[in-house]
C-alpha cells in the first residue's frame, strides 16, 4: 500500500480532524442549543419579558456561546483517530472520555458528506458504519478531501485482502437457480386481505377517537353530550344506543374501505419470488417498491393470522433480515396474504426439515397467566371499581361485572396457547389468540442471551430468555430454570462453536442432541387439547 | 430423494447428510455428534467478579449530586411559594426516596458482577429484576471504553460490547477499573481477531 522508504500514512499516528471540525462541532453545539432552549429565544424575541430579564437573558446566551466554543475547542483537541493492530481507534471526548475500537472487518460502510461548510473548505465528515445497534458508529466532523481518500483506499484495499475465507455468514457463493414466483396478488386476493384485516382495532380507533371528540364538547354544550342528546333533544336512552350503534357500525365501515384502499395501494401487483440466494418481493401501486431477502441475512420468521384470516386460511409472513441501525425496519419483508404452502416454502428454506423434525415443546409456568391476570384483569379493574363508585351508571356497572370474567378467560386462552418448541437447530414459538403468532429461529442467528429472573419468578424457580439476533429478539417466558439454563448453555455453546467467521463447523461445533431429561415431554395430544402443563417446581 | 436445497448435491446416506456439500446451510440435522449434555460449558459454574470497591464509592457520589440537586430545586421552589405548610410532606418524601435509593445503590452494587470466558462474556445485574446477558466474542461488531472525569479520579471507566442489530443485545459494564476496561477490551480484540 506505501513504499518502503516513505513516511508512514497519517492514519498510523494518532491525527486530529481538520480545524474545520471546530466550525462543525459549534454549529452542531449551537443547534443542540437552540432545539433544547428555543422557547427562550422566542420570548426574547417577543420582548415580553421586562428589559432586565431580558438582559440576564442575554448574559445566558453570551454564557452559552462561551461554553460552546469552549467545548468545541476542548472536543477538537481530545479527539484523534488511528488504525492499530487491525482496528480503528477513534479518541473523542469532553467531560467523559471515550474510546471506540472497531476491527477493521467489521466496517461496513464508508460515507463522505460535504454540508455548506464542507465545501468552502474542502472538507468531508467521514462516517463509518459496521452492523452493530448504534447509529454511525465512528463519525468524523471533518477531513481534508485528499487525507479522507487515501483512508478510504486504504480500508478498502485492506478488507479487499483480508477477506474472509469461504463459509463466512454472507459470503457463501450460492449458485444461480431459477426464481420461480411463490405468490402472485391479483385484485381478488388484494380484496380478500383488505377484508380480512383488523377492522375491530382500526374501528376501536376511530369510535375512542369520537368519545374523545364528544368529551371535548362538553365545555361548549355545558354539559355531557350524553346529557344533550337525551334531554336537549329528546333522544331516549334506546333510540341513544340505537344511535351509538349506527355510530359503531359507520366507523368500522369507514375503517374497512380505510383498510381496503390502503393494502390495494401497498400491495398492489404483489409478486413474492423465490431466488436462488433467498426472496424477492415487488409491490405497490404509486410507489413500486423491490426488497430482496438474502437467506443467511434472514434472522428469524414470523407468520400471523387472525380469526378471519385463519378461517380463510390465510397468513401475514414476514421476514426479518440483519441490518444495520438505521435499516432495520426497511430491511423487514412482509409478504400479506400467504397460504400454507407458501409459508412451508419460506420455512423450509430458512429452516430445512423444519417440519419433520421432532420438537420438544414446553410451556409457560401457570405464573405467566397469574401475572397477566393480575395486571391486565384486575389492576384495571380497581380503576373501573373506583370511577364506578365516584360517578355511578349502569353500563360502567356492567363493564366492572363483566371486566373479570372476560380478562381471565381471555388470558387463559392466550396461556394456552402459548408454547415454545425447541430442538437441535431452532426455536419454534406459538402465541396469541385472536391472533395466532409463530415465530422460527434457527440458534445460528442468535447474537446475544439474556436470562431475566424476576423476584416472583425466582420464587417459583422460573426464567424468562431473551434470544437476541441482528434483527431484533425472540423471547421464552416463565420456564422452568433448569430448563432455562440448559437451554442458554447450549445456545452458546452453539453459537460460539459455530463461530460466523469461517470456521470450519465440523472441528469447533459442540453439538448436543437437546435432551432436558428433568422435564417430562408432552405428546403432541396433550399439547393439542392442553391438558399438559410444565411442572412446577 | 432428497436433496441440499442450496448446493442441489444428492443425499446419500440420512447419517451422514450432503457428503460433497461445503456449504454450512445444509441440512444440519443429521450430523450432530452427540456429546453429553453434561459436557456443555455451563455459566453457573463460572465465577463472577465483582465490582471494585470504588465503584460503589463513585454510585454514592452520583447518587449524592443527583439527591443534592433534588434537594435544592425543592428548597428553592418552597422558598419561592412562601414556606407553605406542603413542604413538611414534600421534604419528607424527598427524604424516604433518598434513603431508598441509597440503599438500592448499595443493594444493586452488591449484586452486579461479570465474568470473562474462553468465548464469551457475561454480565450480570439487576435486584429486583435480575439479568444475566450472555455475549459471544464471535458477535462482537465494536468495543468502546468510556470514562467521565469523577470516574478518571477513582480509576475507574465503562466498557460496551455492542453486536449487531438490536441494542438490548449490547453489553456494558459500567465502573469497573479502567485497566480493567483496557484489558478486556484488548481481549475481545484478540478473540474476534483470532476467530477471523
Amino acid at each position: 500500500m506505501s513504499e518502503p522508504n516513505a513516511p508512514a500514512p497519517f492514519y498510523f499516528e494518532p491525527s486530529r480532524q481538520s480545524p474545520i471540525a471546530i466550525l462543525v462541532i459549534l454549529a452542531k453545539l449551537i443547534r443542540a442549543l437552540i432545539g433544547q432552549f428555543w422557547f427562550v429565544l422566542v420570548l426574547l424575541l417577543l420582548g415580553r419579558r421586562p428589559g432586565s430579564n431580558n438582559q440576564f437573558l442575554l448574559w445566558m446566551m453570551l454564557a452559552g456561546a462561551v461554553f460552546s466554543i469552549g467545548r468545541s475547542l476542548v472536543i477538537y483537541f481530545r479527539t484523534h483517530f488511528y488504525i492499530q493492530d487491525g482496528e480503528f481507534i477513534l479518541e473523542k471526548g469532553g467531560f467523559t472520555r471515550s474510546r471506540l475500537s472497531v476491527a477493521l472487518d467489521k466496517i461496513q460502510t464508508i460515507t463522505f458528506q460535504q454540508t455548506f461548510v464542507h465545501r468552502i473548505f474542502n472538507v468531508v465528515s467521514v462516517e463509518m458504519d459496521t452492523s452493530g445497534s448504534k447509529g454511525s458508529e465512528i463519525s468524523i466532523n471533518a477531513l481534508d478531501r485528499k487525507k479522507a481518500d487515501e483512508l478510504r483506499e486504504y480500508l478498502l484495499a485492506w478488507k479487499k485482502e483480508n477477506a474472509a475465507p469461504e463459509s463466512g455468514d454472507a459470503s457463501i457463493p450460492l449458485e444461480k437457480a431459477p426464481e420461480t414466483t411463490l405468490l402472485r396478488l391479483n385484485f381478488g386476493d388484494l380484496l380478500r386481505i383488505g377484508l380480512s384485516q383488523n377492522h375491530l382495532r382500526s374501528g376501536g380507533i376511530l369510535l375512542g377517537l369520537a368519545f374523545s371528540f364528544s368529551e371535548n364538547l362538553e365545555p361548549i354544550l355545558g354539559k355531557s353530550t350524553f346529557d344533550y342528546l337525551t334531554e336537549e333533544l329528546g333522544l331516549s336512552l334506546n333510540v341513544f344506543w340505537s344511535f351509538a350503534l349506527w355510530i359503531a357500525l359507520f366507523f368500522l365501515i369507514v375503517s374497512v374501505f380505510a383498510t381496503l384502499i390502503l393494502t390495494a395501494v401497498r400491495f398492489y401487483g404483489l409478486r413474492f419470488v423465490r431466488t436462488g440466494d433467498g426472496f424477492r418481493l415487488e409491490a405497490g401501486l404509486l410507489t413500486r417498491r423491490e426488497q430482496a431477502a438474502y437467506l443467511p441475512k434472514i434472522q428469524y420468521l414470523r407468520w400471523t393470522a387472525n380469526p378471519l384470516q385463519r378461517l380463510l386460511g390465510l397468513f401475514n409472513l414476514r421476514l426479518y433480515q440483519a441490518a444495520g441501525h438505521e435499516l432495520s425496519t426497511k430491511q423487514t419483508l412482509q409478504v400479506p396474504g400467504c397460504y400454507q404452502p407458501q409459508v412451508d416454502a419460506v420455512r423450509e428454506a430458512y429452516f430445512p426439515g423444519a417440519g419433520e423434525l421432532t420438537w420438544s415443546w414446553y410451556r409457560p409456568h401457570r405464573l405467566y397467566f397469574d401475572q397477566r391476570l393480575f395486571f391486565i384483569g384486575l389492576l384495571p379493574l380497581i380503576g373501573l371499581v373506583v370511577k364506578t363508585a365516584i360517578d355511578f351508571s349502569w353500563p360502567w356497572l356492567a363493564i366492572c361485572l363483566l371486566w373479570p370474567p372476560v380478562t381471565a378467560w381471555w388470558q387463559w386462552q392466550l396461556f394456552r396457547r402459548k408454547r415454545y418448541g425447541l430442538s437441535p437447530e431452532g426455536l419454534w414459538n406459538h402465541s396469541g389468540f385472536f391472533n395466532s403468532v409463530q415465530t422460527l429461529l434457527l440458534w445460528r442467528n442468535v447474537q446475544a442471551v439474556s436470562v431475566e429472573r424476576s423476584l416472583i419468578e425466582a420464587r417459583h424457580q422460573l426464567v424468562d430468555l431473551t434470544f437476541y439476533t441482528a434483527s431484533g429478539s425472540v423471547h421464552i417466558e416463565n420456564i422452568a430454570q433448569e430448563t432455562g439454563y440448559k437451554l442458554r448453555d447450549y445456545v452458546l455453546a452453539k453459537v460460539e462453536g459455530w463461530g460466523d467467521n469461517g470456521q470450519s463447523p465440523s472441528n469447533r461445533t459442540r453439538e448436543a442432541e437437546l435432551r432436558l431429561s428433568s422435564v417430562t415431554e408432552p405428546s403432541r395430544e396433550q399439547m393439542d387439547d392442553g391438558s399438559w402443563t410444565e411442572p412446577s417446581r | 430423494m432428497q436433496y441440499c436445497h442450496l448446493c442441489k448435491a444428492q443425499k446419500t446416506t440420512p447419517k451422514i447428510g450432503f457428503p460433497k456439500c461445503s456449504n454450512q446451510y445444509r441440512p444440519m440435522l443429521f450430523d450432530n455428534q452427540q456429546i453429553p449434555p453434561g459436557e456443555l460449558p455451563s455459566v453457573e459454574t463460572v465465577q463472577f467478579q465483582p465490582l471494585p470497591p470504588q465503584a460503589l464509592k463513585l454510585r454514592i457520589i452520583g447518587w449524592g449530586i443527583f439527591q443534592g440537586m433534588l434537594l435544592l430545586s425543592l428548597t428553592i421552589s418552597w422558598a419561592f411559594t412562601g414556606m407553605e405548610w406542603w413542604g413538611l410532606p414534600a421534604f419528607a418524601a424527598w427524604g424516604f426516596q433518598a434513603a431508598f435509593f441509597y440503599w438500592m445503590t448499595h443493594k444493586r452494587f452488591n449484586r452486579e458482577a461479570y465474568a470473562i470466558r474462553e468465548k464469551d462474556l457475561i454480565h450480570i445485574k439487576g435486584y429486583w429484576q435480575r439479568t444475566q446477558l450472555t455475549v459471544p466474542y464471535s458477535r462482537v461488531q465494536h468495543v468502546e471504553i468510556k470514562q467521565g472525569p469523577i470516574a478518571r479520579s477513582l480509576g475507574l471507566g465503562s466498557i460496551s460490547v455492542y453486536t449487531a442489530g438490536s441494542s438490548g443485545g449490547s453489553l456494558g459494564i459500567s465502573d469497573i477499573e479502567f485497566t480493567e476496561a483496557e484489558r478486556i477490551k484488548q481481549f475481545i480484540a484478540q478473540k474476534t481477531g483470532a476467530d477471523v
